[in-house]
């Protein structure tokens, strides 16, 4: 043993030296420094930091300028125009802190709260950022909840002259029918005339999403043109825009040669804004907003206008869908019919749709009804055939007379499902237009009534 | 026995020296503490009118362990932060200050920390929270964005929730009414299953909300939430239908008479342990509403 005191001695006096640095300064020293550097790194650029924000890959891009002090107040602007414009200048409290490293958090409600919402918070906004680095002056973040990078840019000092105000007031003007539900956007059919090749272009935006659909064009200018005019081509091509300069700008152009002339669609003015009306249904006048712009390149002279009718729907037979009965909405009041559908007719867990749905016999079946589950789980189907015309994304109903249904049924509740067919359906047409936060969503929407809901095609 | 000594020494000063060579730190600081600085005249009203007055801190600053890692939230806009505060002092706190004994109960129960949040709480599973507490130390309002008290639909949303977390002080600390779980026992849903209830089924079975039926304790707080915001309570939840033939009709009834027995079994217990009159507080909320 004796042997091992020097052993000993040496471990005693050599064990700390694989200590650490011991210029290392205590944990609470290094927080704060590293929340002072992250500060500096803040408020340094004189003219503030610019962030082209997308939020995720469906959508387009969001300019938003960051000003940022030393009492713990960042201003931001934006050119998002929700909320009667409250978030295109705003101040709100900023905190750096340290946990996982170094995390910028806006303690409250801003634009990044905005977006980070949207969708019931599936749109990929971020308000809480994790810097990863600095890079040529850039900071780059790493947002908590996703991990996507966020770069904030120094700014130049001209950026808040390009957040195009005017340009989001006035595609504001657009919104004739009610802002639709959560979940689905909050999109507008457009058609857009092109003066040169007296033809009209069908395009889908949704303002939120910054994202469109540019459907197919056909020839001439009426509605009815747009709906039924054979000379028509499809175009189906989908691509995310920004908002600046006072035009839409495309991040994928698209070209099409029609009426003799090849046309590029990559920019669409937004000015020169003219209401006007039409009766999509012969009890309503709707509002709808025209823009128009001359010597647009490639394009001509152009009107855009807003609209429920397109030239192309996805709406094809051999689709069949299934609807939850809350999901049907009066637009006037934004609310749920579903307590009424419940009312008339009990246990309907479903709202049928078969369009030309193949049958084992060889035949297709038509129809549109309920699914009713009771308490014993026996499913029963209550179908009311019709006839389903489609010109452009215009349905029009024609009901044959006939039932199909399970022998179970009362003839009450047959009658309750007709009257709610009729009610939902009043006026026998409605429009189909494409939801784009998903592929395949759409609407259904009855000028008539303003009855609407949703599909997955 | 030497042996033993030096096998001790030496594993001795393995130790110390292991030991020595970490650096001394404290590890009481808070790294990710919120700043508590009063920077603006919002933080000192509240310091001044809800800290120190009631020992309740209020936060509407966004800190992310206010809530469940499986929790979406956003916290609110600064200037619907002052509206919240108006009104819960005068839909909360004054009508405790109104009643005998109230201030004094209040004082002795509220809960330590408020939070607000901008919108309503987005789970992972797809749900959606209104609102929440956590065992009477935390009460958090949701859609405080939303703040109007002229809109029923919003200050039922926030009186149901802050008088329903504060009736759990109650059965917290001073435990439910004798026997309150067998009044209604068989009505009881099992776990996680209340959402499958409608309201009148709920009534049907002896409760104000199919969420009463979740637990004996959510049913205590629901129907204190309810006696509280509902003016018409007695209507709704007590009162026997008259001419009652049908099923469906003498099912609601005995559920209405199971209400009314646990009613009173619960306002016997909240003025015998708080000393303060149910009916008082009613009463109290009633006139602001």
């Amino acid at each position: 043993m004796k042997k091992l005191y020097p052993f000993l001695l040496l471990v005693l006096v050599l064990g700390c030296q694989f200590n650490d640095d011991p210029k290392l300064p205590p944990v609470e020293e290094r927080v704060s420094d590293a929340i002072e550097e992250m500060e500096d790194l803040l408020v340094d650029p004189g003219n503030g930091w610019r962030i082209d924000y997308r939020p995720n890959d469906l959508g387009g891009d969001y300019l938003i300028l960051l000003d940022f002090d030393r009492q713990g107040n960042v201003r931001i602007q934006s050119d998002i125009g929700a909320n009667d414009g409250e978030f295109r200048d705003h101040i709100v409290p900023y905190r750096i802190d340290v946990g996982q490293g170094v995390e910028l958090v806006l303690e409250t409600y801003g634009v990044f709260h905005y977006l980070f919402e949207l969708n019931q918070t599936s749109f990929g906004g971020e308000f809480e950022f994790i810097f990863n680095e600095e890079q040529n002056g850039d900071l780059v973040f790493d947002s908590k909840s996703d991990g996507s990078v966020i770069i904030f840019q120094r700014a130049i000092g001209n950026e808040a002259s390009q957040i195009s105000i005017e340009t989001i007031s006035l595609l504001e003007e657009s919104f004739f029918r009610a802002p639709v539900e959560a979940l689905v956007g909050n999109f507008v059919p457009y058609n857009m005339y092109l003066e040169d090749v007296d033809a009209t272009v069908s395009i889908t935006m949704d303002l939120d999403l910054r994202r469109m659909k540019i459907h197919g064009i056909a020839s001439g200018q009426s509605i009815n043109d747009i709906l039924t005019n054979p000379m028509r081509t499809e175009i189906d091509h989908s691509t995310v825009f920004s908002i600046s300069g006072g035009s839409i700008n495309l991040a994928e152009s698209t070209n099409l040669s029609f009426g003799g002339k090849n046309l590029t669609f990559s920019s669409i003015p937004i000015e020169n804004l003219e209401k006007t009306t039409f009766s999509f249904c012969e009890d309503f006048v709707d509002s709808l907003a025209n823009f128009s712009s001359s010597n647009v390149p490639t394009l001509g002279n152009i009107e855009l206008t807003s609209s429920l009718a397109a030239t192309h729907t996805l709406f094809e037979p051999g689709n069949s869908s299934s609807v939850n009965p809350a999901s049907i909405f009066d637009e006037d009041d934004g609310q749920t019919i579903s307590d009424q559908i419940s009312a008339q007719f009990p246990d309907v867990v479903a709202f049928q749709w078969y369009y030309g749905q193949p049958l084992n016999d060889g035949s297709t079946l038509t129809a549109l009804g309920w699914v009713t589950v009771d308490e014993l789980n026996n499913v029963d189907f209550i179908l009311r055939e019709c006839e389903l015309i489609k010109q452009g994304n215009l349905i029009t109903i024609n009901w044959t007379g006939t039932f199909f249904r399970e022998e179970s049924l009362s003839q009450e509740q047959m009658d309750g499902a007709t009257d709610l067919l009729d009610l939902i359906f009043e006026g026998g047409q409605v429009y189909m237009l494409d939801a784009l936060v998903q592929e395949g969503l759409s609407e259904f929407y009855n000028p008539c009534n303003r009855v609407k809901s949703f599909i997955l095609l | 026995m030497k042996k033993v000594a030096e096998k001790i020494l030496m594993i001795a000063v393995l130790g110390f020296s292991l030991s020595a060579c970490y650096p001394t730190e404290d590890l009481d600081v808070a790294v990710n503490e919120p700043d508590t600085g009063l920077d603006t005249e919002l933080d000192i009203y509240i310091e001044q009118n809800f800290t120190q007055e009631y020992g309740m801190a209020i936060r509407y600053k966004f800190v992310d362990n206010y809530v469940s890692p499986t929790e979406r939230v956003t916290p609110p806009r600064l200037e619907s932060v002052r509206p919240m505060l108006d009104f819960i002092e005068e839909f909360w706190i004054n009508p405790y200050l109104d009643v005998p004994n109230g201030e004094e109960f209040f004082r002795n129960h509220v809960p330590a920390e408020i939070v607000f949040l901008g919108g309503l709480i987005f789970n992972n599973d797809g749900t959606v929270t209104l609102g929440t507490a956590d065992a009477g130390a935390q009460i958090t309002f949701t859609n405080v964005n939303a703040v109007d008290p002229t809109n029923i639909e919003w200050r039922n949303l926030q009186l149901q929730t802050v008088y329903h977390e504060f009736a759990h002080s109650v059965h917290q600390r001073y435990k439910l009414p004798n026997a309150f779980e067998t009044f209604t026992a068989t009505g009881y849903t099992s776990a996680g299953a209340w959402f499958t209830l409608n309201d009148q089924q709920a009534l049907g079975r002896g409760f104000v909300s199919p969420y009463a039926t979740s637990s004996p304790n959510e049913d205590f707080a629901e129907t204190v939430a309810f006696f509280f915001f509902d003016p018409d309570f007695d209507a709704n939840f007590i009162e026997l239908i008259p001419d009652c033939e049908e099923d469906d009709c003498t099912t609601e009834n005995t559920g209405r008479n199971a209400i009314s027995i646990k009613l009173a079994a619960i306002s016997d217990h909240y003025e015998r342990v708080t000393g303060v009159s149910l009916e008082s507080l009613r009463e109290a909320v009633q006139s602001r509403l």
